[in-house]
């Protein structure tokens, strides 16, 4: 996602300028409101503990704080006037890079979900192939070859010899 | 003290740590070349491989990917423009156009020098301080451990930043993060949702490797393959001349002194210390429009600076237990996982690591040397694998680490969840090495607020009572007042993306 890079070239039009401040704020919006979100249920945790007293603190104690601090930042971040400009992100990118992260969490994700339950070997194999899918220029053998390397390599190395303890192939859904 | 080294050098010539010495190194300067993958992401994933061995054996593997990226990472940015590391940046901006002159090959022998030269001279000022150091810190009470975290938080989330205030809030994110789990004085469990996988808090490598791995991997799915500015280099063309030589020594030395003493504060590191060594190197200069334009001042400077600053930077992480950057948290946070406390006690209690370590700096850049001079010509060859092979490997690699941890898919699906948290936060220009610092350091800095305050009958004042405490305090308000003051001027080019 090359565009979310900030530009600064003075040549872009000025419409297109405000325009990237404007996205600029939106990011900062975006952000700010994770910030005190997270900040204020941490605040809520905190207070469903015990607190206790700054001498004597108890476990909500630190929690509370951290969180209040969240807060105080995510408003700062929010309404502080931004000095960075953010190009808008386009949309083919926007589409590229979705595809992108989804490959690579769902790849990482469909590894954990498959170790246990069809060991390494499958999970390596379908960890590749989803990991790989949004390359176009690779063709299936290209992606076999890579998944059968990457999961008898790994097998040796990690099974074979560190010991650790993960079957190569088994069968319990 | 001398038989101290030498038996740490037995230790770092015996058979386990000289073969996890050489794959660290060679990892080091494998990943530092690659521009997809920083030092971070890869000892992320390969701290699970130290459960297998000795807790020193581990560290000193650890530790060799850290230099050897620094090395590789100059290569990267000599060849082709693209700095591995971001402590290489400034090595591009006379490296590259002495590959574009053909000096490649002179560029490369000079930078492996000039890293070499920093790497003992840093090397001597950690072993000759640090055990001399750590005497001095026993003094430290809570209130002292209190605000040195404080302070080095603030700084190596400060230092070299575009976005001071998003920097600060993921320091203070990742200390909420640090929380979870069950609280140290009374096992009551926080933020679990009653899940007994998170009584332990989020497990260190899923986190890390969730939040730096994953994040470069996905940005560099569609990388076209890179292509070097020098096809093969012969070691007679790396051979410098008496004026490269000439030129060299004096920004060697400058480069060693500024990056062992910014190294060795807490939260500056590297990267800082390479800029102020080109300036310096620049302002010095009887030719300063030669920079810009393969001046080898411009490389031997900032690659000293970098690599003794690496080593200092071991300084406050093994005698304080305060990390200086990113890459120190995770060290100390291993160190920590095999039940060694780094801090003033490690030297005495913990020799073998300690003097294992430094002489396994001494064994790592002399297998650096090798690797980099006679081998470099096998390195642009592995520069040109495609990405599209590596990064499946990569994805797989990390998944295995993160299941190995406690043989549990639960660590693997945080790395899918920290990853995604990763990619968001660096859509919003938020840098995520502060976040884990914060993870890492939030539960010291709770547990001495906590016994600062309980001693002092819960009255504030004691941090600023206490003369060595209300010192870093004090930095800490100069350095908030500095990134105020600076919001004005324009980003600089140079970012931690790569951190």
């Amino acid at each position: 996602m090359k565009s979310t890079v900030s530009r600064n070239s003075p040549d872009e039009g000025e419409e297109e300028a405000r325009g990237a401040t404007n996205f600029a704020r939106m990011e900062n919006a975006i952000l700010g409101l994770f910030l005190g979100l997270v900040g204020a249920g941490a605040i809520a945790e905190g207070l469903s503990l015990p607190v206790g007293s700054a001498m004597r603190m108890g476990p909500g104690y630190f929690p509370i704080l951290i969180g209040g601090v969240l807060v105080v930042l995510g408003l700062a971040i929010t309404l502080l006037p931004t000095r960075h400009v953010a190009a808008a992100w386009e949309r083919a990118d926007l589409a590229r890079g979705a595809v992108d992260v989804l490959a690579v969490i769902l790849a990482v994700t469909s590894f954990g979900f498959l170790v246990e339950r069809l060991g390494l070997i499958a999970s390596i194999v379908v960890a590749v192939f989803i990991s790989t899918a949004p390359i176009p220029a690779m063709s299936l053998l290209e992606r076999f070859v890579l998944a059968i390397c990457l999961a008898v390599g790994s097998y040796l190395i990690f099974v074979y010899a560190l010991g650790v303890s993960m079957p190569g192939f088994t069968f319990n859904w | 003290m001398l038989e101290n080294l030498v038996s740490g050098l037995a230790f770092a010539l015996s058979m386990d740590a000289l073969i996890y010495c050489a794959i660290g190194v060679t990892l080091g300067t494998f990943i530092g070349m690659l521009p997809g993958i920083g030092p971070m992401a890869a000892i992320a994933m390969l701290v699970p491989l130290t459960y297998y061995v000795d807790p020193a054996v581990g560290i000193i593997m650890l530790a060799g990917i850290y230099y050897g990226a620094a090395y590789g990472g100059s290569t990267a940015s000599i060849l082709l423009n693209l700095p591995g590391t971001a402590n290489t940046a400034i090595t591009c901006l006379d490296g590259y156009p002495m590959t574009q002159q053909g000096r490649a090959g002179i560029a490369l022998f000079m930078t492996t020098i000039a890293s070499f030269f920093g790497s003992i001279c840093g090397l001597v000022i950690l072993v000759g301080f640090a055990p001399s150091l750590s005497t001095a810190v026993l003094a430290f009470g809570s209130p002292e451990y209190f605000s040195l975290v404080l302070l080095g938080l603030l700084a190596s989330a400060l230092a070299a930043t575009d976005y001071p205030l998003r920097a600060v809030a993921m320091i203070v994110l990742g200390l909420l993060l640090g929380s979870v789990g069950a609280d140290q004085n009374t096992g009551i469990t926080r933020f679990t949702f009653d899940s007994p996988y998170l009584y332990d808090g989020f497990t260190l490598v899923a986190f890390a490797v969730g939040l730096f791995g994953i994040p470069e991997i996905i940005s560099n799915v569609r990388t076209p393959p890179s292509r070097t500015g020098a096809k093969s280099i012969r070691l007679s063309a790396m051979l410098p001349t008496r004026e490269d030589w000439r030129r060299s020594w004096l920004p060697m030395i400058r480069g060693t002194s500024i990056g062992a003493v910014l190294g060795a504060l807490p939260g500056t590191g590297g990267t800082l210390a390479t800029i102020l060594s080109y300036s310096t190197e620049k302002r010095v200069s009887r030719r300063p429009e030669e920079f810009g334009y393969g001046a080898i001042e411009g490389v031997t400077g900032p690659e000293s600076a970098n690599n003794a600053a690496i080593q200092t930077a071991f300084i406050p992480t093994l005698t304080l237990g305060i990390p200086g950057d990113a890459v120190m948290a995770l060290i100390v946070a291993t160190l920590m996982i095999h039940g060694i406390q780094p801090g003033p006690l490690l030297v005495s209690q913990h020799p073998t690591v300690f003097w294992g370590l430094a002489a396994s700096f001494l064994v790592g850049n002399v297998l650096l040397l090798i690797l980099n001079i006679p081998l470099i010509g096998l390195w642009i060859r592995i520069l040109s694998i495609p990405y599209k092979y590596l990064f499946p490997a990569i994805i797989v690699f990390v998944c295995i680490g993160a299941f190995s941890i406690n043989t549990s898919p639960f660590d693997i699906y945080m790395v899918s969840f920290f990853g995604a948290l990763g990619y968001g936060l660096r859509l919003l220009r938020c840098p995520p090495a502060p976040l884990l610092m914060g993870l890492i350091l939030g539960p010291m800095l709770e547990v001495h607020l906590r016994r600062a305050l309980q001693i002092a009958n819960g009255d504030p004042l004691v941090f600023v009572e206490r003369p060595i405490s209300a010192a870093f305090l004090m930095v800490c308000v100069a350095l908030i007042a500095a990134a105020i003051f600076r919001r004005r001027k324009p980003g600089p080019a140079f970012r931690e993306a790569k951190a």
